[in-house]
């Protein structure tokens, strides 16, 4: 493992050692903000984040803006008008005018989302960081933007969810939708990516692809069959896990998934939300990932060249949740921390060892050998059931008026076709031998029904073609 | 769950396993039994449980709304010396002597204490807990009990029931332990009307009561529902006779906080009659059992000709629904669990948080208190149906099983049939899911593809605050490479001692406010860590680790609020700051210390512990360096 950490997926053309333009969005007064006594969600932990960047000096090596807050005419790009409105002028003052009140419900706020001062300056600094993330992105103005306020992916058209709001990466990624083609989205959150998953369930232009804890857990969805519908179907991928996923289970998963992914769905961009709640010791999560086994999602990412938005997400243990994010910037600006901290303010926090890596408990890994390959080929069966590159059925348009900044970005991008080279890792080599998948008993009804309903589907398309 | 006060929790389950779908038991739980003691015709023990199941039920009401004018009653009660009190017990104890009013005139306050079995020193403040606990419970009890004897137009009950409009949604609570059992068995009834596709009548009314629970909790619908629910309540609880519009005029009172109890009054109008073919056909299946080749059980058909018999009420038609529905039993309990998921009634964060009771906002206060009561009480609800009630069906209907099991097999029934529905019941368990909901109010509306980077507006690019447009000092980031950590050992004399620390981090401070200039202080860095302690007096300091260590060790209080009237001169915001900037670093700097195995960051319910003495005077002493003090000194003091 040790041997390919900095390798990724990189191509021979491209070594992924290239430096990337980095765009990091911070807000400063976003530590202020405060969900209530008690509450596993703190925006603290950005600024704890933040400053342990700083303190590494990974600030040399980025841009950093502080964001546009985003409006309510932005937010309402997704989000319902009663429900914006209500969020836009609800505060914890006003709650019981009958007004808000009756609204209380129907918008699912006051428990997990409770109404706490200054809620909707947060929600702007939260989504105002996502869409500048992709207009920058869109601008080719930067290859990585980062927005860890960002990443509140259980937020819903009209309702609130665990904790989110405002759904910044919906916001987001529509935002990359003006100028890219396809978007892919990555959830590492340990809760399944339900609003995103959502609000792009019937489009093949975003694909969403979520790696969650399933079974008994927040917020019940995610199941491996849920797969889109409509045009969106099989445009929306499951990754059902069970408690105590280590770094070398997720990293069996997600690495040959992500890569046929990249293959076969060809995204212009990538967003990828960085929830650290899958991290080993965290208060509300159930995994047993260190800080590398998580950032290696990025590491991978990152290599494919292609422009993505990094987003915070959940993250409960928050001196953990600062080690990431603060080890996750320095992998997108590429460089490799020490693992001493640098003194700095919240040093205390991150005692008694003081170092930036946390060593996973060993705590058991529910998730056998066995099932990570069934949930694989799971879903490299149905990845292979999708037309490669699906089109963006109405535009018209041909490549070549496209802006010099795709230029540059073709150029900057070598042809993925190259990954299907020789230079597979070992987990592909067990890609290949999907047979497998009818060995002995293990085959279960799942996953027979999945394949079913894709051979299905096929064929209806055929027929509709 | 986390709801409920644990001892209650369990009380509850062992009242309602208690409760024997007898209907001439189940009604010995009526208020009046308390005060007077009158359940004499039946088992004592099983009373008594019943009592102490409702009675907590009520107390829980009371305390609720206690809360909600501003006292708050922690439960369980605790005695001077931290040992819990039962306060069932001492309400019977105090109702066997007369009552508060005579256990105080009569000065009997200390033999209360010895029946508790307790010591002698502590019955003033056992009157206290009677006093602030019970008291208006026992004032509500009597009233009640005169009210019934009385007309309804009495104006103390009604004063009564105006101030605690939660006592109409208790009663509908009361309703709900007599009919847990039987509303059971109606969703299993739903179950197999649904599996079998030919509900009956009494299938039929169950399961729209059903899903209307499950699908919309308007309360308005259920407000409008009530007048036709109510008649059928009434005639089943003789105990409390009463007009329907005197019930509801209650319930208006009321109003939204009682949604919950509205929803049990909707389900409960089916009970009366399927309780009754419920008895039916169970006396049948004995009845088949003992004697399998009686002509006068009837025949039952082979499995192809059941649909034909769909309308038909046949007692073995119902015995075949209700073994579906006992076969589909795990099923109909993953399922619950899954649309309790959805339904969000399980929250993202299993943690109890008091975060928002608000005494500065009193009206807000009342706001969540009611919301987060109906939430309680639909989670005691769940209690009930999840974990209560199982065990009474394991008892009621695991017998009913094997009966109707052996009636079947008798009677050669079975054969495949069983094995293959077996199956299908095994598949079905799998496909119990949540949909992903389509429509425009839920996906995303795409915008079009333009491929025209000037669609987006050059505005959320924000304001860059680096590369800083201020002058800055090149040469200091030169000296300190990117991603460069501490440097180790240095030379302080107590190396790793918070003094060494506070040194450093000072060192640090400064390093980055020359490279950064301005921008230090756009990113506030200026408001972070330790040093925000230097705008606090050290007499603010000893308050707000007091009044921290007090509060979160006690979950009911209200820390902000409260801490807020005790700083008059901080905001609240200061006073969060202060939390994590300095208090939380402080207590994070004593666990790394003093128990390093157990550290926390992120409960608020810990152990507080100091080593350190305060920041700021003291911490420049030990400093010693005249160039630190005054650059960090002058400068954060007066921010």
């Amino acid at each position: 493992m040790s041997d390919d950490i900095h390798g990724g997926a990189s191509l021979p053309s491209g070594p992924d050692g290239r430096k990337r333009r980095v765009t990091y969005f911070y807000e400063p007064t976003i530590g202020d903000y405060y969900y209530g006594q008690g509450h596993p969600m703190k925006p603290h932990r950005i600024r704890m984040a933040h400053n342990l960047i700083v303190h590494y000096g990974l600030h040399r090596r980025m841009e950093i803006n502080r964001p546009y807050p985003a409006g309510p005419e932005d937010i309402r790009r997704f989000h319902s008008d009663d429900y914006v409105d209500f969020l836009a002028s609800v505060s914890p003052e006003t709650l019981s005018d009958h007004a808000f009140s009756r609204h209380l419900k129907r918008f699912n706020v006051g428990e997990d989302c409770p109404v706490f001062d200054g809620l909707f300056g947060f929600c702007q600094a939260s989504a105002g960081g996502s869409i500048g993330a992709a207009v920058k992105l869109n601008r080719g103005d930067a290859d990585i933007a980062i927005n860890w306020a960002g990443g509140l992916h259980h937020a819903k058209k009209s309702e609130a969810s665990g904790f989110c709001y405002v759904n910044d990466i919906v916001l987001g990624i529509l935002e990359l939708l003006k100028y890219h083609k396809r978007v892919l989205y990555i959830d590492i959150d340990v809760h399944h990516g339900d609003g995103v998953e959502e609000a792009f369930y019937t489009t093949d232009r975003v694909m969403t692809v979520s790696f969650h804890k399933f079974g008994d857990f927040f917020p019940g969805t995610g199941h491996i069959k849920d797969v889109g519908v409509g045009t969106g179907k099989n445009y929306a991928l499951n990754v059902p896990l069970n408690d105590g996923m280590d770094d070398d289970s997720f990293r069996g998963l997600f690495r040959p998934l992500i890569q046929k992914v990249m293959e076969v769905y060809q995204p212009d961009a990538v967003v990828l939300q960085c929830g650290a709640d899958s991290l080993s010791g965290d208060r509300l999560g159930c995994f047993n990932l260190s800080v590398k086994g998580h950032a290696d999602c990025l590491r991978f990412l990152r290599s494919f060249n292609v422009p993505l938005m990094v987003l915070g997400g959940g993250g409960y243990t928050i001196r953990n949740v600062a080690r990431c994010w603060c080890y996750e910037t320095a992998v997108a600006v590429g460089v490799e921390p020490d693992n001493k901290l640098p003194y700095n303010e919240y040093f205390e926090y991150f005692g008694p060892d003081y170092a930036l890596h946390i060593e996973p408990s060993n705590m058991e890994n529910l998730n056998s050998p066995k099932d990570m390959e069934k949930i694989r080929n799971t879903l490299l069966e149905q990845l292979s059931r999708l037309p490669h590159a699906p089109s963006v059925p109405f535009q018209m348009t041909p490549s070549s008026e496209i802006p010099e900044e795709v230029e540059e970005s073709i150029e900057r991008r070598p042809k993925r076709r190259i990954w299907n080279g020789e230079d597979y890792d070992s987990d592909s080599e067990e890609n290949r031998k999907r047979p497998n998948i009818s060995e002995g008993t293990g085959v279960n009804n799942l996953t027979r029904d999945v394949v079913d309903d894709m051979e299905e589907d096929k064929n209806m398309g055929h027929q509709c073609c | 769950m986390g709801r409920w006060p644990i001892s209650s929790n369990d009380s509850i389950l062992d009242c309602n396993k208690d409760v024997d779908p007898n209907p001439s038991y189940g009604y010995c739980i009526a208020p009046d039994c308390l005060v007077e003691g009158s359940c004499a015709n039946v088992d004592h023990d099983d009373c008594k449980a019943t009592i102490r199941c409702y009675f907590e039920k009520v107390l829980w009401v009371f305390l609720k709304e206690t809360c909600r004018r501003g006292f708050i009653r922690p439960v369980p009660a605790l005695l001077g010396e931290g040992e819990s009190l039962d306060l069932f017990e001492l309400f019977m104890v105090v109702r066997d002597k007369g009552g508060y009013q005579v256990v105080s005139e009569k000065e009997l306050w200390s033999s209360v204490v010895v029946e508790l079995g307790l010591d002698l020193g502590l019955s003033a403040s056992v009157k206290l807990i009677y006093f602030k606990y019970l008291s208006d419970l026992e004032k509500w009890l009597m009233v009640r009990r005169g009210g019934t004897k009385l007309e309804n137009g009495n104006s103390d009950c009604y004063y009564y029931r105006k101030n605690f409009p939660c006592l109409a949604e208790l009663e509908a609570k009361i309703k709900d332990i007599l009919y847990g059992v039987l509303r059971q068995k109606s969703i299993y009834d739903e179950r197999s009307g649904f599996k079998s596709n030919k509900p009956n009548g009494n299938v039929n009314v169950a399961e729209t009561a059903a899903e209307k629970e499950i699908k919309s909790p308007k309360i308005e619908k259920k407000e409008h529902d009530l007048h036709e629910d109510v008649t059928p309540i009434q005639q089943n609880c003789t105990e409390t006779p009463r007009d329907n519009g005197k019930t509801n005029q209650i319930h208006v009172i009321g109003d939204c906080r009682s949604s919950d109890a509205v929803n049990v009054e909707t389900e409960t109008d089916s009970h009366g009659s399927s309780r009754e073919s419920l008895f039916r056909m169970l006396k049948w299946v004995r009845k088949t059992a003992k004697h399998p080749a009686n002509p006068s059980n009837g025949t039952v058909p082979g499995s192809s000709k059941w649909k034909a018999y769909a309308s038909e009420d046949a007692l073995w038609l119902q015995v075949i629904k209700a073994k579906d529905a006992l076969l589909n039993r795990k099923d109909v309990d993953k399922t619950a669990e899954k649309r309790l998921l959805i339904q969000k009634k399980v929250r993202m964060h299993p943690c109890i948080y008091e975060d928002n009771i608000d005494d500065n906002h009193h009206l807000s206060t009342e706001r969540i208190c009611c919301s987060r009561r109906s939430n309680a009480l639909s989670k005691s609800e769940s209690v009930a149906c999840n974990n209560s009630c199982p065990p009474v069906q394991s008892n009621q209907i695991g017998s009913l099983t094997t009966e109707i099991g052996k009636g079947l097999k008798n009677q050669a029934l079975l054969n495949g049939d069983l094995a293959s529905e077996m199956e299908d019941n095994q598949a079905n368990e799998d496909s119990v899911e949540k949909p992903v909901p389509v429509g425009a109010s839920f996906q995303a509306v795409l915008p079009e593809w333009t491929g025209n980077i000037s669609d987006s507006d050059s505005k959320w690019l924000g304001t860059r605050s680096w590369p800083s447009q201020h002058e800055n000092n090149k040469s200091v980031s030169d000296r300190n490479p990117i991603s460069r950590g501490r440097l180790d050992p240095c030379s302080c004399q107590f190396p790793g001692s918070v003094e060494c620390y506070r040194f450093h981090i000072a060192e640090a401070r400064m390093r980055l406010k020359l490279e950064l200039g301005l921008t230090f202080y756009d990113w506030r860095f200026h408001q972070m860590g330790e040093e925000i302690s230097l705008q606090w007096t050290a007499e603010e300091e000893n308050r707000f680790k007091e009044l921290a260590i007090s509060s979160f060790n006690n979950q009911n209080q209200c820390f902000w609020n409260h801490s807020l009237k005790w700083f008059p001169m901080k905001s609240r915001k200061n006073l969060i700051s202060y939390y994590f900037n300095v208090f939380l670093l402080r207590q994070r700097s004593y666990q790394n210390r003093v128990t390093p195995n157990d550290i926390d960051s992120d409960g608020e319910d810990v152990e507080f512990g100091c080593i350190s003495g305060d920041f700021g005077a003291k911490a420049m002493e030990v400093l010693g360096s005249k160039f630190v003090e005054c650059s960090e000194n002058k400068q954060f003091i007066g921010i």
